[in-house]
Formats: C-alpha cells, sequence, structure tokens
C-alpha cells in the first residue's frame, strides 16, 4: 500500500481509536457482553448443581476427556460467543456511524483537504472498528481466564477458535456498519438503517424456524407461501447478514470441523472484503461534502 | 502554481463553472472573487479533488492532481469557509492529530510555535467545542500551515473575526508569502483582498469575468478615466476649449473644480494642465480618480454591466 495511505490510515485509525476508548458506550458493550455471559454461566452450573453432577475435573482432564471423543461441549463456549454477540452488536452500531458522522459534522471534507483518499478513509475506519473489538475482547479474555481459574472449568481449543472466529466476525460486522454508513449523510439515517437490518436478520431465522417446525408436513394455501417466503429470505439473510457468519463457525467448532471452519473463515474474509469495496465504491459515489 | 483550462462543473440543473481558465503564479497572492453562488467553493472543491469536473483539466505544481494525489495533497493548505471540528479534541489534539496525518517533524515545536502566534498557547488543553468562532478560525488556519505548505488555499479565511483577527490573519498571510508561499484567497472582505493581493479574478455566475493585476481589474471596468482638477480663475472659455478636445469625453464643473472624464489611452493630465494654463488659467491640484476594488467588484459582477466591460475591456 502507498506509503503515504499508511500514514494517513495510521493517524485516523489512532484519533478514531483515541475518541472510541474515551466514551462511554465501548463500555457499556463490554459490561452487558460480561452480564450476560455470567448469566449464562450461573445457569449451567445450577443446571450441574441441580442434577447433582458435582464433579469437577481439572481443566487438563476435561480437555483430554472430549479431544478424545472429538467433542466440544466446552462450558465457555456459549457465554463467550453471546458476549462476542453483544460486541459484535456494538461493532456494528459504532460501524454504521463512523462514515456519516464524519460527513454530518463536515470533518471528512476538513481530512479530505489533507493527504487522504476514500480507501485510506474507508480502511482507517475499519481497522479502528477491529482495534476497538480488540479491545473488548481483551476484556473478554481476562474475565474468562479468571473464571476458568475460580471454577475449573476448561478453556479449551474451541474457545481459542472462537475467538479467532470473533475476530472474523467483527471484521464482516464492521464492513457491514460501514456499507451503511456510506450509504447515508446524516447519523440518524445511518442508525434507522442499522436497526432496521438488526431486526431482519433476527427475526427472518426465528420466523423460518417456526413454521418449519410448526408446520414441517404438506401445507397449503397462504401457510405454503409464508412458508416459502421465510425459507428465501432465511437463505438471503444466511449470505447478508454477518450474524451468520459466526453462527456457521460456531456449527463447525461444535462439530469439531477444521475444514468448515476453515470454510467459514474464507466466507468472512471474502464477506469483509465485498462489503469494504463496495463501501469504497458507495463513498466515492456520494462524495466527501455535507 | 495552480492552472486550470477550460474547467467546468455541472450540476444537474445548473452549471456552477464554466470554461475556467485560471492561472496562479508562484509566490503570489491572488484573490479569488465574486457574489455568493458565483462558483468560487466549488472551483476551490475541484482544485483540492472533492468535486470531480464535468470537464477541463487542472494542475497543481504542474502535475495532474489525479495522477499526483498524495505529494501534491500534503503541499497544500486549506481553511474552509466552514468551521467543522472535532469537538471532543483539544487545540493541541487537534494539532498534533493533523501533524501526524501530514508527517511534520518537530511537530510538538511547531504546535507550540503556532499557538503561540495565534496566541492561544495558553488555552492549548481546553476543548474545541469551548472555543468562539474567531479562536477556531485561528487553529483551522494554524492547521493548514502546520506542514509548511507550498500553496495555501484560504476560503473566506476572515469570516467572522474581529478587527483584531483580521489584521492578524492579514499579517500571517503576509509572513507566510514572504517565505515564498502561494496564497489563494476567496474573500468577500474586498478591502483586505485590495491590502494583500497581487492579482485578482473575478468569478460572476461560474464565468472568469475579469483576471489579472488588481490595478488592471479596477481599470478595466471603466470607460473612461476622470480627472478631478482644481482651477484658478475657472472661465466658460476654458471650459469650452476642455469640452472640444477630442479626448475629452464630459466636463461637469462642481464645487469649483472641474470633472473632466477622459479616455485611458493615454496621460492626458499635462496635455489639460497646458491647454488650461493658455487659456488663463491655474492649475492648483490635479488628480486621478482611483477606484477602489469594492466599485469594481460590484460594476463587474452586475450583470447588466457584462456587456459594458466586454466592450471596455475589447
Amino acid at each position: 500500500m502507498n506509503n503515504y495511505r499508511s500514514v494517513a490510515i495510521k493517524a485516523m485509525a489512532g484519533r478514531d481509536l483515541r475518541s472510541t476508548l474515551f466514551s462511554m458506550g465501548i463500555y457499556i458493550a463490554i459490561a452487558l457482553g460480561l452480564i450476560v455471559a455470567s448469566i449464562m454461566l450461573y445457569t449451567y452450573v445450577g443446571g450441574i448443581m441441580e442434577n447433582g453432577l458435582d464433579v469437577m475435573p481439572s481443566s487438563e482432564t476435561e480437555t483430554r476427556y472430549y479431544s478424545e471423543r472429538q467433542q466440544t461441549p466446552e462450558p465457555m463456549l456459549g457465554p463467550l460467543q453471546w458476549a462476542v454477540y453483544i460486541g459484535a452488536v456494538y461493532i456494528t452500531l459504532s460501524a454504521s456511524m463512523s462514515i456519516s458522522r464524519e460527513r454530518d459534522q463536515g470533518t471528512m471534507e476538513v481530512l479530505f483537504y489533507g493527504p487522504v483518499d476514500s480507501i485510506a478513509f474507508v480502511v482507517a475506519k475499519f481497522v479502528e472498528q477491529i482495534l476497538a473489538f480488540g479491545v473488548i475482547l481483551l476484556f473478554y479474555i481476562g474475565y474468562f481466564l479468571i473464571l476458568s481459574k475460580v471454577s475449573n472449568f476448561a478453556l479449551g481449543i474451541g474457545f481459542f477458535k472462537m475467538l479467532i472466529l470473533s475476530l472474523l466476525l467483527a471484521g464482516c460486522m464492521a464492513s457491514f456498519g460501514m456499507f451503511l454508513s456510506s450509504m447515508t449523510r446524516r447519523v440518524k439515517t445511518s442508525v434507522i438503517l442499522f436497526l432496521v437490518f438488526i431486526i431482519i436478520f433476527l427475526t427472518v431465522p426465528v420466523l423460518h424456524s417456526y413454521f418449519m417446525v410448526n408446520f414441517p408436513g404438506n401445507v397449503k394455501g397462504v401457510l405454503s407461501v409464508a412458508r416459502q417466503v421465510t425459507s428465501y429470505l432465511n437463505f438471503l439473510v444466511s449470505w447478508i447478514s454477518p450474524f451468520s457468519y459466526l453462527q456457521r463457525g460456531t456449527v463447525a467448532i461444535l462439530l469439531s470441523s477444521n475444514i468448515e471452519f476453515i470454510k467459514s473463515l474464507v466466507f468472512s474474509l471474502l464477506y469483509t472484503a465485498v462489503l469494504l469495496a463496495g463501501s469504497i465504491f458507495i463513498f466515492n459515489k456520494k462524495g466527501v461534502r455535507r | 502554481m495552480i492552472k486550470t483550462h477550460k474547467l467546468t462543473k455541472e450540476f444537474s440543473t445548473t452549471v456552477a463553472v464554466r470554461d475556467l481558465d485560471l492561472s496562479v503564479d508562484k509566490g503570489e497572492i491572488y484573490g479569488f472573487l465574486g457574489p455568493n453562488g458565483a462558483g468560487k467553493t466549488t472551483t476551490i472543491m475541484m482544485l483540492l479533488g472533492l468535486e470531480k469536473p464535468t470537464s477541463g483539466l487542472i494542475e497543481i505544481f504542474g502535475k495532474p492532481l489525479e495522477k499526483n494525489y498524495f505529494e501534491i495533497k500534503r503541499n497544500v493548505g486549506v481553511v474552509s469557509e466552514n468551521q467543522y471540528f472535532y469537538d471532543d479534541m483539544t487545540a493541541w489534539e487537534y494539532l498534533n492529530f493533523f501533524g501526524r496525518l501530514y508527517e511534520v517533524e518537530e511537530r510538538e515545536k511547531k504546535i507550540k510555535a503556532f499557538l503561540e502566534r495565534v496566541k492561544l498557547y495558553h488555552r492549548r488543553n481546553e476543548r474545541l467545542s469551548g472555543y468562539s468562532h474567531g479562536m477556531k478560525q485561528k487553529i483551522a488556519i494554524a492547521r493548514a500551515l502546520i506542514h509548511d505548505p507550498d500553496l495555501i488555499i484560504l476560503d473566506e479565511p476572515q469570516n467572522g473575526l474581529d478587527p483584531y483577527g483580521i489584521r492578524e490573519v492579514r499579517d500571517i498571510i503576509g509572513e507566510e508569502n514572504a517565505k515564498g508561499r502561494t496564497v489563494l484567497i476567496s474573500s468577500h472582505i474586498l478591502s483586505e483582498i485590495e491590502q494583500t493581493c497581487n492579482r485578482v479574478a473575478i468569478l460572476n455566475k461560474g464565468k472568469l469575468v475579469a483576471e489579472g493585476p488588481l490595478d488592471i481589474v479596477k481599470m478595466t471596468t471603466q470607460q473612461h478615466a476622470t480627472l478631478i482638477v482644481e482651477i484658478e480663475n475657472l472661465t466658460e472659455e476654458i471650459k469650452e476649449k476642455l469640452t472640444t478636445q477630442s479626448y475629452v469625453k464630459d466636463c461637469v464643473e462642481e464645487n469649483e473644480k472641474l470633472i473632466l472624464s477622459v479616455d485611458r489611452d493615454n496621460d492626458y493630465r499635462s496635455q489639460v494642465a497646458r491647454l488650461i494654463s493658455e487659456n488663463g488659467g491655474l492649475v492648483v491640484g490635479m488628480q486621478a480618480k482611483s477606484y477602489s476594488l469594492e466599485e469594481a467588484f460590484m460594476k463587474i459582477t452586475d450583470s447588466n454591466l457584462e456587456t459594458i466591460i466586454k466592450e471596455g475591456t475589447a
């Protein structure tokens, strides 16, 4: 990459990261993630206690036991996955405002008076989101390490795979948010767009499952059409929703399928690259000025 | 330093800039004038690559912008008409950020020097959200100069400044120009342009209607030069003699002075003085009326007079 461009990316990403770290949003996201993870773990431990299964093997024994059986029922995996979801939603929201906020307040124009072009600008915003997610992840890792020490629950290979996957998920989420942001001129519009898509991404799979579970056989009329439509929508969402990329990876981890895991990583990277390129394209079309 | 050839920008319903040929030479202070909506800011945005021209060419430092984008942009400093700041930053952080962006050497030393120069060093750790309009404008100027650019583009730099601020900005422009830097200023404060610029261009409705050294531009608005002559022993005969001269277009007596409109093709002062003296009068004072840039500007940008200007300059 052009050296001047990398200097610009470094300077802008640094400024944005500093601004993020000095704002409340990221800490609220971290706290929410940790609360949800704690509740899930608490429920898990409660379940064990209720069933009288209070045998607590050491982390090492547990890992060996499950890896010999090609299974990964790591108790930390689910809580981490939900914490990652929350962190990723924060990143998407933050990314969806990143471009439109600068355009809205006019600071983008001032940046472009200097040695900044659309590629440098979009990449800097992306790098900042990934770094911010890295900070969130550091908090999570610290928390789960402490929990592992205290509870003696193992942090197995699945946990670390999930960490790698979550970084790529953050890439998907950030690029998706930035894609939305590049399309709008106002922060308000970006946030509305973000909420609309999040609602679609969350409700379509639920609706699809509802129809598949409750009407599995031959149905006719409106129900058939509704089931078919949700099925198509679900297929679409499974490719455009960044969440589905984490889902694919998580399934691969749970099935201990390295091939599926690597495939999910490649898909995530492709998704990120396509949306970033799209963001740059739309950004160039929209222009820099308010 | 800056060259445009047939630069045109069309929006869906209007033509903002039409066939603009500009040429700003190295080391000059170039005034860029025009009424609101004349196309000044659009031209500046095109020069900076923020607006894509519909057609035409732009060269900065003798190179096309699109092929030398970073190289050119790192050597240009810009103050815009509007103030856009990261309000969560302090003045120091803001300048430091732009210093990093431009890879300024001895950054802290330079920031300190600039903040002292605009008398805001003591407020360096305050957030920009608490700064007044004038203070923000000074920070914007410091930001535009922090990397020692060879070309400085100022779009209404004195907007909202008090007389002290206006003077400070004028001094800064002068100092930077003395270091050999080229300055392009777009401003509504014509008296400032008159005091600082070597050459001016006047844009109206997207078209360049006058361009050149300040004095010439002022002159081009006048069909005739005006001489104000103070005469002792002014007689009707003197007036008649003057009126019959081919170069005299009009002769009016006003408060014991003669106001003569004469052709602009020559300096007729000595001929007028001689004629008066030959006819028994005594010239005790004579001055050529000088037109201010404001008068010239008003005349040039008045659409009804466009044709007159063309005739006058032909």
